[in-house]
């Protein structure tokens, strides 16, 4: 496989897991391509590396960083009304709801815990690469990860609860 | 507990979860788990999220895709017709069919000028100094050449010129116009004719081209290929120039055989 094809393969994951961090599709979507556009010009860098994905989801972490350097980037997020269904549909699925729960926790962590969590979990990077990708120490990426799923159990337990006693 | 292995540790417990564990501390801390269901619950909890974030997000939306692709095809468009171009130009070159102009290089107008200007001016000066010609001589080559790539951000390499009669004598550093750095490779045959090969990295994206120019007894060709610029200088005529550049552009093509 030369470049090309495995930059190709790797697509889906930076625009997976650009959407999971940033949340709003449009801006998910100019990162990848201007991850891309990078690697592509900086393909000659890249047998230094092992993983190509790795490779990429650093290259795109280290432009995100730059882009919000440059517009002192207000927390974004889509509002909750626009990701929630209508009540009545939402209630009889309890697993959506508990899935729409859990979205919005994860979309108000700390963008640095979101960030390990995603890659740890969705990606299913190394701690090693996840270190690597975000140019941290691998001590800080496990208590970054230990403090988010702290947070998430205590969100979906705490939603878990009064939804059970409506039902009663 | 057993009291055979040590109870694990908070990072152990996630890499637990995450698949990330030797098969046998990963027996350990399931046995310990059975005995501490609390603990046991917990990291279920985790293992929960895991599935329910692959499940929210595993799905890659259709969206624009077709827009990345595109933007790809290019890509990969541009780099072959960029070859094809420099390898055309230096056919072109070769049977002397009017493709390439002697044409005088441009005061300033575009930032392609800058390289070959650059090329015939360092000439001038570093061709004619005798004690210090290079600032890190040819028996240093791999630290040349590290030391180059590293300045100029981008991998180098010294092209091999010993089957026309030149040797490296060694490089050095110099500031472009606009204080960007261009490394300068200098050549030298038994006659003590020399030759200069300037590599930098010209700004915006010149096309791909290659061209003749003379001042003088000096003959210049100078080309850019992907991200960098070249320019190749030597008293010479150019039908033995432009050998000795087509030499240069395969050995830059070609990658290394690995170490």
């Amino acid at each position: 496989m030369n470049f090309f094809d495995l930059l190709e393969a790797a697509i889906p994951a930076l625009r997976r897991y650009a959407r999971a961090l940033l949340g709003d599709p449009d801006a998910a979507e100019d990162l990848v391509q201007d991850s891309l556009e990078r690697a592509i010009s900086r393909r000659h860098l890249w047998r230094h590396h092992g993983s190509m994905r790795a490779w990429l989801f650093r290259i795109m972490h280290n432009l995100h960083v730059n882009q919000q350097r440059a517009r002192r980037l207000r927390p974004t997020g889509t509002p909750l009304d626009e990701l929630v269904d209508p009540p009545s549909q939402a209630e009889r699925q309890t697993g959506h709801l508990e899935l729409l729960e859990l979205q919005r926790a994860i979309e108000e962590l700390p963008e640095e815990q979101r960030a390990v969590l995603l890659l740890v979990a969705l990606e299913g990077l190394s701690y090693r690469e996840v270190a690597e990708v975000l140019a941290i120490p691998i001590g800080t990426v496990m208590s970054r990860l230990s403090r988010a799923r702290a947070r998430l159990s205590e969100r979906l337990t705490g939603s878990r609860r009064p939804h059970l006693r409506r039902i009663k | 507990m057993s009291p055979f292995h040590s109870p694990p540790r908070e990072e152990e417990l996630h890499a637990f979860v995450d698949g990330q564990l030797s098969a046998g501390r990963r027996r350990e801390i399931e046995a310990w788990l059975a005995d501490h269901p609390e603990e046991a619950a917990r990291i279920e909890g985790w293992r929960r999220q895991n599935r329910m974030i692959r499940e929210l997000y595993g799905t890659v939306p259709g969206g624009s895709a077709g827009r990345i692709r595109a933007r790809l095809s290019r890509a990969r468009a541009r780099q072959r017709l960029q070859r094809l171009a420099a390898s055309l130009l230096l056919f072109a070159a070769g049977l002397g069919s009017g493709w390439l102009l002697a044409e005088r290089i441009p005061a300033g107008v575009e930032a392609m000028a800058d390289l070959p200007r650059q090329g015939i001016n360092a000439y001038r000066v570093y061709v004619s100094e005798v004690r210090h010609p290079v600032e890190v001589a040819a028996d240093q080559e791999a630290h040349l050449v590290a030391w180059l790539s590293k300045r100029l951000g981008h991998a180098l390499r010294a092209p091999d010129l010993r089957r026309f009669g030149f040797r490296l004598m060694g490089g050095r550093l110099l500031p472009d116009g606009k204080g960007n750095p261009v490394a300068m490779l200098m050549y030298e045959d038994a006659s003590g004719r020399r030759l200069t090969v300037l590599i930098g990295r010209p700004e915006g994206r010149p096309l791909a081209s290659f061209r003749y120019a003379e001042r003088g007894e000096l003959g210049l060709f100078y080309w850019y290929d992907e991200d960098l610029g070249y320019a190749v200088v030597g008293p010479m005529e150019r039908r033995q120039l432009l050998a000795i550049c087509r030499a240069i552009y395969e050995q830059l093509e070609t990658r290394p055989p690995p170490a």
